[in-house]
């Protein structure tokens, strides 16, 4: 087990160092001068060309790189264009709000698939299994931040229970990330409840299954006990992918639901052409997805033995 | 009534329900088990005997199966009338079952341990620590060295005996009355066939357990039954102890069955070869006896009306116009 | 080339237009995939016929019926700007399917060459080209997607490019795990052994058996570009205003979604509809595809 992390660990480097090297080079494509467009338009020669030697900004495109592989690897993401200010502690600020999304994002999203993709494949071919395939399709189809908006007219003129904007100030208040939560989730609540569906309705065809009901187990022991652990294998393996579409959601729920992380800072940036930023944001989210893919692969090999003793 | 009688199948029927239309897999079974005896069960594949052994169990997954009609008399009990929950406490404590792929029955994600622990914490209510002695115990009784190691271990890091043998282990724990093996060797090797067989006839003498044999191989029930059933489209032709089905034989299929051996001697391993012609089609099955096609003995009633389920010597039970043609008026 | 027709013989059991015709007959038992089909094809004459289905100039500001309710001249009613929703929403179409067209093709093409030379070759080429292949797929799709977006300014073509390039690791894994599939099976051992040719067996004998399943893919990956095309659009990095798009249109609606919901209303379902269609037709393509790789899977 030990060795197959660490394997995992080191089939990760030239995965990031290819990571890095994209991120760095779309900054080569940005329209017009850096310099020029940090410093703004009125600066004479002779400090543009003083700062872009200062910045290395002369020097060849590898050295420049490694110089910039160099910074990220301790912490230096660049700095803001607009509010001048290191974009590693701009995004530390943010992560708290982000984190939050993700964690009720992801709860509502697994929690409810895998509890209604188990009962309708326990109940197959009844109104709740029916009811899923359609669920899950619609899921799937839906536009996350439309969502987000018809959540927001929905609660915000009809219901009013739930803060529809806003993440309530300092600290982590629950109300405010529940609707944003559920738009952020429902995709992938829905790809959950399909997965575990079709999963659970394969393990419950199992020569084990029957071993287990053979026993005299009672059928919420053998779907819970026996089917549950296999029927996830499976399912787990798409977790890492969908927390990518998490990820790429939460900077259009974030920007619907005003609340202040990583996203939107990202769509703030993007919409000032603050480049530095949208570069930090984009090497920092995909690290982070990175770090989730392995540790969603660890799991994987925690819930099937037979890779965990290879 | 017979007071060492275990178990008694009358005119079990189940169906399984297809877009092709309705399998008849078994269409009126018979048979009697008596405490501590060895019943082989033999057949084609498709002659209903896994399907006799799960309606049994009523295990058969509905849908698209079905139990149409029938009595499973198990210890003075319907089992077809009995409740879900007395099934529960049947299962795996009064009847354990064995299966033929050792590879695929157990469970990937469990210890071995804890598949042998579940069932005895459940029936025996005993504790995790008294549990797991116990299950320690039962790895040692079928011959798996280094117990109390392997006991933490997962199926796959078992070859295919010895997970027959966790099989075993598993479905002894709770001393049942009965043992249904459904081909519980034809997935292994043919050294590894031996020593399961052995294991298992060793296991039988020491518990008294009846044991229901569901095999292909008549060689199988030469060396271990005390009575043979054979089953043939579903239905069961022939049911007798050992001896007099190999010197004495009634019904044309079984005739077949034991004319495919080289030679009439009891003791020689020799799986079963099919007879001329093939099986009908379970969706649509003829008017008369099912077998009435193949059978070189035909007479016109045969394929007019179903022969009953007779006695027609002390404990040989026939189903075949051979021997009573106007069997129907003395019911 | 005589020596080939032997080859081609080994082949005729997996004779790819069977394969489709076999697709096809699983597909029109299935009603949701049929229902998919139809809202595909609707989507497409809608695009095609947009200039005579559509009553208004999809930009033609008229600020005297800026945000109308819906009403029997403006049957969604009109934005801020007085423009009529209902037409925008049919020129909108256009634009979704061109992108959601064209970028897949760029992903499939890269994908399957990709894939292809990865799967049949193997060794260091299939090494590096898999290890590019994580590089990208280790990018959440639609933020690389944002990354380029913003990078390279807001244009069709860029979106093209931007949505083309994030899609085709997928492409490039499928195709390289069913050429690996199909190189193993006997019949091409039957081809190589008769000394046909390496680009032969490529193009004859092991992408046509690949096809299938980058179909059913394709089917369901262009949803995914569509809602990614909205996402992007609304975050202003997509098709540039004027021009009617269904994502910016929910962008341009979002503030005024508690007086006209109706701006953000129409162009979430037309979305929806669309992406639900592909879906739909991805998912029955997938069941009508499927005992053919059981098939395939048991040899």
């Amino acid at each position: 087990m030990i060795r197959f992390v660490i394997r995992r660990i080191f089939q990760l480097i030239p995965v990031i160092l290819g990571i890095s090297m994209l991120t760095f080079w779309m900054m080569s494509f940005v329209p017009g001068d850096p310099v020029a467009l940090m410093l703004g338009q009125h600066i004479s020669p002779q400090t543009m060309e003083s700062v872009r030697q200062e910045l290395g900004l002369d020097l060849p495109f590898l050295t420049r790189y490694l110089n910039y592989l160099w910074n990220v690897l301790h912490g230096d993401f660049g700095r803001s264009y607009i509010q001048h200010q290191e974009v590693s502690q701009m995004l530390l600020d943010k992560i708290p709000v982000t984190f939050c999304l993700a964690v009720v994002a992801s709860a509502i999203a697994i929690t409810f698939g895998l509890l209604i993709g188990v009962l309708s494949a326990v109940r197959q071919y009844s109104f709740w299994d029916t009811f899923t395939t359609f669920f899950t399709l619609i899921g799937l189809s839906l536009p996350t931040f439309w969502l987000g908006m018809v959540l927001q007219l929905v609660f915000g003129v009809i219901f009013r229970i739930l803060p529809i904007s806003g993440s309530g100030g300092e600290g982590f208040h629950l109300q405010y990330y529940i609707l944003p939560g559920f738009a952020l989730g429902f995709a992938s609540m829905a790809m959950y409840a399909g997965l575990t569906r079709s999963s659970m309705l394969e393990v419950l065809g199992e020569d084990y299954i029957r071993t287990a009901r053979a026993k005299g187990l009672s059928k919420q022991v053998v779907v819970f006990k026996h089917g549950m652990k296999n029927a996830l294998i499976p399912v787990s393996t798409h977790a890492g992918m969908d927390f990518a579409s998490l990820m790429g959601g939460t900077i259009l729920i974030e920007t619907i639901f005003s609340l202040p992380g990583i996203g939107y800072m990202l769509f703030n940036a993007i919409s000032r052409r603050d480049y530095p930023v949208v570069q930090g944001v984009t090497l920092f989210l995909a690290l982070v997805f990175v770090v989730i893919n392995l540790l969603v692969d660890i799991s994987y090999a925690f819930l099937n033995p037979r890779i965990r003793y290879d | 009534m017979d007071q060492e009688l275990l178990l008694r199948v009358k005119e079990l029927r189940t169906n399984f329900h297809t877009d092709a239309g309705v399998i008849k897999a078994a269409d009126g079974v018979n048979l009697e088990i008596r405490i501590g005896e060895t019943l082989g069960v033999v057949g084609e594949s498709g002659s209903g005997k896994s399907v006799t052994a799960m309606s049994i169990m009523r295990l058969i997954p509905m849908p698209p199966g079905k139990i149409v009609s029938g009595e499973v008399m198990f210890d003075g009990k319907d089992l077809l009338k009995a409740s879900e929950d007395e099934l529960m406490r049947i299962r795996g404590n009064d009847i354990a079952m064995i299966f033929q792929d050792p590879m695929t029955s157990l469970n990937p994600v469990l210890t071995v341990g804890e598949q042998i622990m579940e069932a005895i914490m459940l029936h025996q209510k005993a504790g995790r620590t008294e549990a797991k002695k116990k299950a320690v115990e039962m790895l040692k009784r079928v011959g798996i060295p280094e117990a109390e190691v392997r006991i933490d271990n997962y199926p796959h890091q078992f070859s295919g005996g010895m997970r027959q043998r966790v099989m075993i282990a598993m479905a002894l724990s709770c001393n049942p009355k009965l043992l249904i093996a459904d081909e519980p060797t034809t997935a292994l090797d043919v050294t590894i066939q031996a020593q399961i067989l052995d294991l298992m006839n060793d296991l039988k003498r020491e518990s008294g357990t009846a044991i229901m044999l569901i095999t292909h191989d008549l060689g199988i029930v030469a060396e271990l039954c005390q009575k043979v059933l054979v089953m043939y489209a579903g239905n069961t032709v022939e049911y007798t102890d050992a001896v007099s089905l190999f010197t004495k034989p009634m019904h044309p299929y079984t005739w077949g069955l034991l004319g495919s051996l080289p030679k009439l001697d009891v003791w020689a391993k020799q799986r079963l070869e099919p007879i001329q012609g093939q099986p009908p089609d379970l969706r649509n099955l003829p008017q008369g006896c099912n077998f009435a096609q193949r059978c070189n003995q035909k007479k016109p009633i045969c394929e007019q009306q179903k022969p009953t389920w007779l006695e027609i010597e002390a404990g040989h039970f026939v189903s075949c116009f051979l021997y009573k043609e106007e069997g129907k008026r003395h019911d | 080339m005589s020596t080939n027709s032997d080859a081609d013989k080994t082949l005729e059991l997996y004779e790819t237009s069977s394969l489709f015709l076999e697709m096809w007959v699983r597909l029109k038992r299935n009603r949701r995939a049929i229902f998919g089909l139809f809202l595909v094809v609707f989507l497409i004459l809608v695009a095609l016929f947009a200039n005579v289905i559509a009553p208004y100039d999809p930009v033609q500001i008229a600020l005297k019926d800026s945000l109308k309710e819906p009403n029997l001249a403006h049957l969604m009613g009109t934005d801020v700007l007085g423009r009529d929703i209902f037409s925008r929403i049919i020129y909108g179409a256009r634009a979704s399917l061109i992108i959601g067209v064209v970028a897949t093709s760029i992903s499939v093409v890269i994908g399957v060459i990709i894939g292809a030379f990865s799967g049949y070759y193997g060794g260091w080429l299939d090494s590096l080209m898999m290890r590019i292949t994580d590089i990208f797929s280790a990018f959440p799709f639609f933020l690389l997607a944002i990354a380029i977006m913003t990078f390279l300014g807001p244009s069709l073509l860029n979106i093209f490019f931007a949505l083309g390039i994030v899609g085709w690791t997928n492409y490039a894994r499928l195709v390289r795990g069913q050429v690996i599939l199909v190189k193993e099976s006997k019949y091409i051992e039957a081809a190589r052994s008769i000394g046909a040719k390496d680009r032969r067996i490529i193009l004859r004998h092991i992408l046509p058996n690949a096809i299938a399943p980058v179909i059913v893919y394709t089917a369901l990956n262009i949803g995914g570009v569509i809602l990614a095309e909205a996402g992007l659009s609304f975050l202003g990095l997509g098709v540039r205003p004027p021009a009617p798009s269904w994502g910016s249109m929910l962008a341009e609606g979002k503030d005024f979604i508690f007086n006209a919901s109706w701006l953000v209303v129409w162009p979430g379902v037309a979305i929806f509809l669309t992406v639900l269609g592909y879906n739909l037709l991805g998912d029955g393509l997938r069941n009508a595809l499927d005992p053919r790789l059981n098939l395939r899977r048991i040899k």
